[in-house]
């Protein structure tokens, strides 16, 4: 059996059971899009087998597994296992060289040598995790991610080490083992074999970790990054347990003051001491326990009289009972039972689990929130063949204990599904399985995200598009690489979901012109007979076809309605002719309203045209609406076959475009522009002009 | 007995050069596997047993997979796994004397994880030996609880070719929760 939380069952549950727990990697992965959680598959396996992974394999050598004790009544650079004789062992071996780390410098150890060095450490996990983020292959993405939790669970297989007596008071077990060759077992149970043998009986739900705790972190060169707060925050000082109860404290600090390993049971360490607990009095109170030889024996237990005082401590060997009532104290050895270990298991274990999602959390705590920026659009194309080449877009540092990123690149990934189909029309439409990733860096330059604003940033790819005009599904992610409070090399994210590509229509219907209730060519002889009532040829009305000239729109927000003009708009359009559409197309929220405005100028087309003309014309503000086509998942097999698909299947709906004239359009964001009716007030119906 | 410990350590590693093969029986095991509510058999639950080798360090034993057998409960929700001999080319390692268990059947909280299987012998996970017993799985009632108990997986160190049936069973019930495929080889 095993001396540290074994790497088969203890130590992966509590890998488990701590990224079930932190909230933050939970939201990261809602942010990435991984909708199953703990349960998506990436890189072949579910994202929580990724954390077994790194449980199991930090114990892959038996030498690395010396860097797993930590000592917090040490300096650092000598807390790691203090046994001559292991790192003798480990240099003769030739795998390992004879320094040793102590957990919590060896969980930031950079990777230098292979052989010497640690290759999965929290640095490890940084760089695969900001590789995931902004690879533009999907394969590649899960790989790295995989990676950066293998990283991660081995780094929470430390950090769960340090809540073991044993790791954080120098005391090495090989106990109990077979002997190789012989099948002997030699040794008596220990913690963590009691906790693997009844793992099914611990509580996994996770102490809740103070935030607060990575403000506390003790700066050492060796391990730079706040999460050795987790481990040791240099309070513990050996002078009394009381500075190690609460929630702000070093694990290891916490277990080495308030926990005995087999070996140091009121031995080598100045707390527990025989003043914190009832060792005087423990005999008047004797449990009595089944012997499990058919009979059942008074069992006192050491309690401690501070901190956690219902909890087991250590017990008087079985033959103590009657040697104490006649006041033999020292003849008294003490064991570890089943009991304690029990109660060493409610305590530990919570504490293990809680201090392992407070490092999930910590590693996921950079947030970035994407905000619409002043032009009311993140982009705008004229061009179908194009798509979207540049995206403007404000970004506001939201990571909390007030964080600022004061240095570091700043990257758009564009994540989308394509269709085939032409998107703008009324009709189920089928998205690619695969999101296709567009990395583009920041143009102008800029490092830092502000906290108490946002800064706009913009992202350029020259002539190539960003997004295609038949995206959907889009969402816009930044991902910032640097400096986050004091941590080097941290990576925050933000990602927003937005509209597919929404057109803006405008279309000069002035090719037609409704007399009398019914739709004439504009300029016909035809039309001129309708409103020439002195038969001279000269019309009295406008029956001529007009151009849209110098055509300004303007996009806005609901909040802040702008009308387009000269001077405030978001595309102009330098002529649309009679009969013409023109079709540009924005990128801007996926939920809400928007406004929109046009001010075009009316030009006759023909000098028999002598009437007068609009210029800024058509000038309101309109609400409208962006296009965002809606997906229905159904587990439903006769619906999903209705759509030529197995369950489960998502389907797409058609978004609702109308047809005028023989051309798909969407209402929501458009104008058509009429010659005015004669006589005024009886309208035509344009569905008589398809 | 940190000397002890120390000049143990100093034993098994100064004679870590040496090699061997080492070898270990397990079982028989046998039992019945029913649901708890109904005490009905379940047929064609997936039994696993993994074996497993210890290597001994300073931090402890570290295990490592040995070998690795399934059957599948028949329509009378038994299972039978005849006595296994297990060997290993592993220098100084011993063996973990218990051989552990996973019973998977969709539907149905996974033995040993699942809170109210019963019953759960110590070792967890192991079964006892040379006896019959009756697991009870308790039969699943969200779709969450279900997914929970795909949690059962083998590790990935379990080649596919000796949890096929156990594996195959488990994608299926990935799939129908819309899971996907985990790749097990």
């Amino acid at each position: 059996m095993v001396e540290a939380y074994d790497n088969e069952v203890v130590h992966q549950l509590i890998n488990e059971k701590a990224a079930n727990q932190s909230s933050s990697l939970l939201s990261e992965l809602s942010t990435l899009g991984f909708s199953n959680g703990i349960d998506t598959i990436v890189h072949g396996k579910k994202i929580y087998r990724w954390f077994h992974e790194g449980a199991r394999l930090e114990d892959e050598t038996v030498c690395r597994s010396r860097n797993h004790f930590h000592d917090p009544l040490k300096s650092w650079d000598s807390a790691g296992l203090n046994n001559a004789a292991v790192n003798s062992a480990c240099l003769i071996l030739g795998f390992e060289n004879f320094s040793v780390d102590s957990s919590v410098i060896w969980a930031q150890k950079e990777s230098v040598n292979p052989w010497y060095n640690n290759l999965w450490s929290w640095p490890k996990a940084r760089r695969p995790y900001y590789r995931a983020l902004t690879s533009g292959d999907r394969k590649v993405k899960e790989q790295f991610f995989a990676e950066a939790l293998r990283s991660l669970g081995q780094v929470m297989h430390l950090l769960a080490d340090s809540s073991v007596p044993a790791h954080v008071r120098n005391d090495i077990h090989v106990f109990p083992l077979t002997v190789p060759g012989v099948g002997i077992e030699v040794g008596s149970q220990t913690y963590e074999s009691w906790a693997k043998q009844n793992h099914g009986r611990l509580s996994f739900t996770g102490f809740v970790v103070d935030n607060s705790s990575f403000n506390l972190s003790v700066p050492n060169a060796s391990a730079p990054v706040a999460i050795s707060a987790l481990w040791d925050q240099n309070k513990y000082d050996g002078s009394g347990i009381a500075q190690t109860i609460g929630t702000n404290i070093g694990l290891a600090e916490y277990a080495n003051a308030n926990f005995f390993s087999e070996d140091t049971i009121f031995k080598d360490y100045p707390h527990p001491a025989y003043s914190d607990t009832n060792y005087l009095t423990a005999y008047t109170q004797p449990e009595v326990i089944d012997a499990e030889d058919g009979k059942f024996d008074n069992r006192m237990y050491i309690k401690k009289t501070v901190g956690d005082v219902d909890a087991r401590l250590a017990s008087f060997s079985y033959i103590s009972y009657d040697l104490i009532k006649k006041g033999y104290y020292n003849f008294s050895p003490f064991v570890l039972d089943d009991k304690v270990y029990n109660d060493y298991a409610a305590l530990l274990i919570p504490r293990a689990v809680g201090y392992s999602a407070g490092l999930l959390n910590y590693f996921f705590r950079g947030n970035i929130e994407i905000i619409l920026p002043q032009s009311a659009i993140y982009a705008f194309t004229g061009s179908r063949d194009t798509g979207f080449t540049r995206i403007t877009l404000n970004a506001k540092n939201t990571t909390g204990n007030n964080e600022e990123m004061t240095d570091g690149s700043i990257e758009l990934v564009a994540r989308y599904r394509t269709v085939q189909e032409d998107p703008f029309q009324p009709f189920d439409l089928q998205a690619s399985k695969d999101y296709v990733y567009v990395v583009v860096p920041e143009a102008t330059g800029r490092r830092t995200i502000p906290r108490n604003s946002s800064a706009e940033l913009v992202f350029d790819r020259g002539a190539a598009a960003i997004i295609p005009i038949n995206a959907v599904d889009i969402s816009l992610q930044i991902v910032y690489h640097g400096r986050l409070g004091n941590e080097d090399g941290a990576v925050a994210v933000g990602l927003k979901g937005i509209s597919d590509p929404t057109p803006v229509e405008l279309m000069n219907n002035m090719d037609k012109v409704c007399l009398n209730g019914a739709w004439y060519t504009a300029g016909s002889p035809e039309a001129i007979a309708q409103v020439d009532s002195n038969g001279n040829g000269i019309p009295e009305w406008d029956i001529y076809p007009h151009n849209l000239k110098d055509a300004y729109v303007k996009i806005s927000t609901i909040s802040n309605p702008i009308a387009a003009s000269a001077t405030q708009y978001t595309y102009s359009v330098g002529n649309i002719g009679p009969g013409y559409i023109s079709r540009a197309f924005i990128l801007a929220d996926a939920e809400g309203s928007l406004k929109h405005s046009h001010a075009i100028t009316v030009e006759k087309t023909t000098a028999a045209d002598t009437f007068t003309h609009a210029s800024n014309a058509f000038n309101g503000i309109w609400t409208g609406q962006s296009l965002k086509s809606t997906v229905e998942y159904s587990e439903s097999g006769d619906i999903c076959s209705a759509y030529g698909f197995t369950a489960p299947c998502a389907i797409r709906h058609a978004p609702p475009f109308y047809q005028f004239r023989g051309t798909y359009m969407w209402g929501a964001t458009g104008a058509i522009f009429d010659n005015p009716e004669y006589p005024v007030g009886q309208k035509c119906s344009w569905s008589l002009l398809q | 007995m940190k000397k002890l410990t120390t000049l143990l350590v100093m034993l098994i590693f100064s004679t870590s050069s040496a090699s061997c093969a080492i070898t270990n029986k397990f079982g028989p095991y046998s039992g019945k596997v029913m649901d708890a509510g109904t005490k009905e058999p379940i047929e064609g639950a997936a039994v696993l047993v993994v074996f497993f080798t210890e290597e001994y360090g300073p931090a402890g034993a570290i295990t490592r997979f040995a070998d690795a057998i399934e059957t599948v409960t028949d329509k009378n929700g038994e299972f039978k796994i005849p006595t296994q001999r297990v060997t290993a080319f592993r220098p100084l390692q011993g063996w973990d004397k218990h051989g552990y268990f996973t019973i998977f059947k969709p539907g149905y909280g996974c033995y040993p994880r699942h809170s109210e299987v019963k019953p759960i012998f110590v070792p967890n996970g192991s079964l006892p030996v040379n006896e019959y017993v009756i697991v009870e799985l308790p039969k699943l009632k969200t779709k969450q609880e279900r997914i929970e108990s795909t949690h059962c997986a083998p590790q990935s160190y379990v080649p596919y070719v000796k949890a096929k049936k156990f594996m195959d069973l488990l994608n299926n019930e990935n799939k129908s929760l819309g899971l996907g495929k985990e790749h097990y080889d």
